[in-house]
């Protein structure tokens, strides 16, 4: 188990190396001349001479192995870059906007595991019967709603017909209804199609059918004695989601005014803040490969056989 | 021999009027999609305009008509592109294995490693909007998930015992790739080819609404709903005739691909589940 | 009054999308109460359908024929899913896929002594109780075990005392030594007869394995086919059915003879006696007319044209 956890996070290196690499190369790949980007700021036109010292300044004469490896240590000690438009640390900025993405993708991911499962439990539990139709064909419309359509639509009917919800902006839990319910929804169906078709191979199993000849309920047999074997592949999926819901932020975000890394990485595309979209880059990244790894090691713990080791009595 | 479900037929029959009603676009669309008349604009459904027009006094059905026409043609490009490159890596590293292999790994690995959403905003947004930027970046977010799906069904094929028996019957590595492996995961891929052209409308259609995709004033459904983002609440038709045209194109897709997956009978759980 | 589980012209017809496949085809036989019956033929045979029809387990794309009854009552798949566990209960095959892997011995245990509707204390109590009778010393330790920390003998008491929780009257053993280890086949005989002792009077035992069907059941019934060929008392010392026979040549201890031909594939149906075939003393009559079933000896029944 700890071997295990171990050889993961040493797998991992190579992968956070190769975003770092690949956030790098993004900032090389900006057209323009960074040192002109930096001083032009606000309609100023520098000279040529003033673009030289910057370029000197900022190590853009050195080679790119040399300036991704000074770049790495920055990064390393925490330091993001400047932003072009604001002139804030990026680093800093993020952070201070993290905590709104992270309640978002935290709501929108308790939806998901909520409803996704009870809707995979459900359509289980009746396979082939009515209630298993409805909650199919429900799947395949949540997975057909483009967010953004889906977000307007529910402003024009929960906020503007019915005035029920904020359309957006922060305050109390009820600002987070739309949002959360947006960002959920295609998750959700996704994790009720999973939920329900592990639930029915593991009905196929022979401990299924040795519990339902000691007479047990329909709903305690698919809760109680097939969910605790089919949960596993639905928590690796709910590890993608949640990578999936990082980028779903960006349009959530933007259309519910909600000041996350989402709507800030927006700005900084339609500003050209290359340093401010590389940090994000760099952080979404970061934030996902730790949810990989918390995936990965939840899914051991909930397997007895791996977190007792095989021993026998 | 299975007959056609009710649900491949009708997926099939409602992506072909889909389908049909863009490729015919130039000749049943009432007006030109870019005509702007301001003495009509913002009306509701009549006889003249049946869909209403938009602030511009565009003609809302013609622009639906024209609307999917670049989109759908992108995901099949996009789709074909790194579906190609991807099962290329993928069968490769599955077949060959070694450092080979896990080179390839590690690469899908990085790629994969990055929300794909968060690195198409992002490569879109460094390199300018534009449709070949748009290309690349659906590219970039896509191949790995392909080569790793590959990689393991090629894996599957090579274990049978089949393949051994030819193998030791002296068979060239290139003709059991060719003639053996990639036959054996068809039915997979025209299933995941389905469902993954479905996302990249998904994805262009998000990236057009971002304003990083396909730019006005191409008629374009996600463009008509970014468009309409000042006006869609006293005019709700600007927004909904879009969508809804964008939510059918997605619906029939996926439906589809349910019914080619029960049609084959695909037992791939990575494919079952994509 | 009609005691016991008795078959009336039962079938099962599985409706698969290829065609449809009659496992159990026209049975007629009789489970008497206070006895073990042995269920015996080859793997296929429709015997394991048999078994979960009785329990009122078969999958939705089955359909049934004819009537199966507990004590003259007609048991439809609903009444038999409502006598699980207090009236009928199944002792599973394969000891270490039939426990659930992710719980532990203590929570399947108090899931089966659910409609016994007893109080938490009771319920440990009792569970504890159960272990203990089927020969486990240290009860505590196996109660928080996962069935992976088992040995196979072990599961497969655990999967008995899960089967006898509410003192069933009835006990379906469905291949009870099938993937078990040679040397626990004598634990085996032991722990189904500890049943006994344990409110269970009557059992079926589903097997292929003759040794054990000799040595605890009081009747037997040979199926082939989706058809019982001889049912009774003393069918293993008197075979009357030429299946039987050369069913009995085939076993190890006899020489091991192979069968000639092919045993009938699932689906196909024969319109005569299903083993005519490959009977070596089959006639004409036997592959045209199903042979009726007869009783040459009291207490046993055949189907076989010799004896009518």
């Amino acid at each position: 188990m700890k071997q295990y956890l171990i050889q993961k996070l040493i797998s991992l290196l190579p992968v956070l190396f190769g975003i770092s690499l690949l956030a790098f190369v993004l900032g090389i790949l900006t057209p323009g001349n960074p040192a002109e980007l930096v001083l032009s700021q606000g309609g100023y036109e520098p000279t040529p001479e003033q673009i030289a010292e910057m370029e000197e300044q900022m190590g853009l004469d050195a080679p790119y192995p040399v300036q991704y490896l000074r770049w790495v240590g920055r990064v390393l000690s925490g330091d993001l870059g400047t932003s072009y438009s604001s002139r804030n640390p990026v680093g800093e900025e993020l952070m201070r906007r993290l905590p709104v993405t992270l309640k978002l993708a935290a709501c929108s991911i308790l939806l998901t595991v909520v409803f996704g499962i009870a809707l995979g439990c459900t359509a289980a539990a009746w396979q082939g019967r009515l209630p298993d139709r409805v909650i199919q064909a429900l799947i395949n419309v949540q997975l057909s709603f483009p967010a953004f359509w889906l977000a307007l639509l529910m402003i024009l009917f929960f906020a503007e017909t019915l005035g029920w919800l904020p359309t957006s902006g922060t305050g109390g839990p009820r600002y987070m209804v739309m949002p959360s319910l947006v960002l959920s929804s295609a998750s959700m169906a996704t994790a009720a199609r999973l939920t329900r078709s592990a639930l029915l191979e593991e009905f196929g199993k022979q401990y299924c059918t040795a519990a339902m000849a000691r007479g047990i309920g329909r709903w305690r047999l698919v809760v109680r004695n097939a969910l605790p074997n089919a949960v596993v592949p639905v928590i690796a999926m709910l590890g993608n989601s949640l990578g999936g819901m990082l980028g779903g932020s960006i349009i959530i975000e933007s259309i519910f005014a909600l000041p996350g890394i989402g709507s800030y990485a927006l700005a900084a595309v339609t500003n050209r803040d290359y340093p401010a979209l590389q940090g994000y880059v760099l952080l979404t990244g970061f934030i996902y490969v730790l949810i990989t790894l918390l995936v990965d090691t939840l899914s051991m713990l909930l397997n007895p056989k791996v977190r007792l080791g095989g021993k026998k009595i | 021999m299975r007959h056609r479900s009710p649900k491949l037929v009708f997926s099939a029959g409602l992506l072909a009027l889909i389908l049909l009603s863009g490729l015919l676009a130039p000749l049943i669309a009432p007006y030109d999609p870019n005509a702007i008349d301001m003495n009509v604009k913002l009306q509701g459904f009549s006889p003249a305009h049946p869909l209403g027009t938009d602030a511009l006094g565009r003609d809302m059905l013609s622009r639906a008509l024209y609307g999917g026409r670049t989109s759908i043609l992108l995901a099949l490009a996009a789709t074909a592109l790194s579906m190609a490159f991807g099962l290329l890596l993928g069968i490769l590293g599955g077949y060959f294995g070694g450092p080979l292999d896990m080179a390839i790994t590690a690469l899908a690995n990085i790629f994969q490693g990055i929300p794909g959403t968060c690195l198409m905003v992002a490569i879109a947004g460094i390199l300018g909007p534009g449709i070949p930027n748009l290309l690349l970046a659906l590219f970039v977010t896509s191949w790995a998930g392909f080569s790793r799906i590959v990689r393991t069904e090629t894996l599957r094929i090579r274990e049978e015992p089949y393949i051994e028996g030819l193998r030791s019957l002296g068979a060239g590595s290139g003709r059991l790739l060719w003639r053996h492996i990639l036959p054996n995961m068809m039915t997979n891929i025209i299933v995941l080819f389905t469902t993954r052209v479905g996302r990249c409308v998904l994805s262009i259609a998000s990236l057009s609404y971002l304003g990083l995709g396909i730019r006005p004033p191409a008629p374009d459904w996600s463009v008509m709903i970014s468009d309409a983002r000042l006006d869609y609440r006293s005019a709700p038709h600007l927004i909904i005739v879009p969508g809804l045209c964008i939510f059918l194109l997605l619906f029939a897709l996926n439906l589809l691909g349910d019914a080619l997956r029960d049609h084959f009978d695909v037992r791939s759980r990575e494919v079952k589940e994509l | 009054m009609n005691t016991g589980i008795s078959a009336d012209s039962f079938s099962v017809t599985f409706h698969l999308p290829e065609a449809d496949v009659r496992a159990v085809d026209g049975v007629s036989v009789q489970f008497q109460e206070g006895k073990i019956t042995g269920l015996i033929g080859e793997s296929g045979c429709g015997k394991s359908v048999l078994g979960l029809a009785l329990l009122g387990l078969l999958p939705p794309y089955a359909s049934t024929e004819g009537t199966l009854s507990l004590d003259g009552q007609v048991l439809t798949s609903a009444l038999s899913r409502k006598k699980l566990g207090t009236e009928i209960g199944l002792i599973p095959q394969n000891p270490s896929d039939s426990l659930n892997p992710a719980r532990t011995v203590m929570a399947q245990l108090q899931e089966a002594l659910l409609p016994l509707r007893l109080s938490g204390k009771h319920r440990n109590e009792k569970a504890r109780e159960l272990l203990v009778s089927f020969g486990f010393s240290d009860p505590e330790r196996i109660l928080k075990a996962y069935p992976h920390e088992l040995s196979g003998g072990m599961q497969q008491r655990v999967l008995c005392a899960l089967g006898a929780a509410c003192s069933p009257r009835w006990i379906l053993a469905d291949e009870p030594t099938k993937g078990l280890d040679r040397d626990l086949l004598v634990q085996v005989e032991d722990t189904l007869l500890s049943l006994k002792q344990y409110g269970v009077k009557s059992m079926v035992i589903i097997t292929h394995d003759l040794p054990l069907a000799h040595a605890l059941c009081d009747s037997l019934a040979v199926m082939y086919a989706g058809q019982i060929l001889e049912s009774g008392s003393g069918v293993l010392e008197n075979p009357l059915h030429p299946y039987t026979r050369v069913f009995l040549d085939a076993l190890p201890e006899n020489g091991f003879q192979s069968i000639p031909g092919r045993a009938p594939r699932a689906g196909e149906r024969l319109p005569g006696c299903p083993f005519a075939p490959r009977c070596p003393s089959a006639t004409e009559q036997c592959r045209k007319k199903r042979p009726p079933a007869v009783s040459p000896e009291p207490g046993k029944i055949v189907r076989c044209f010799r004896y009518a």
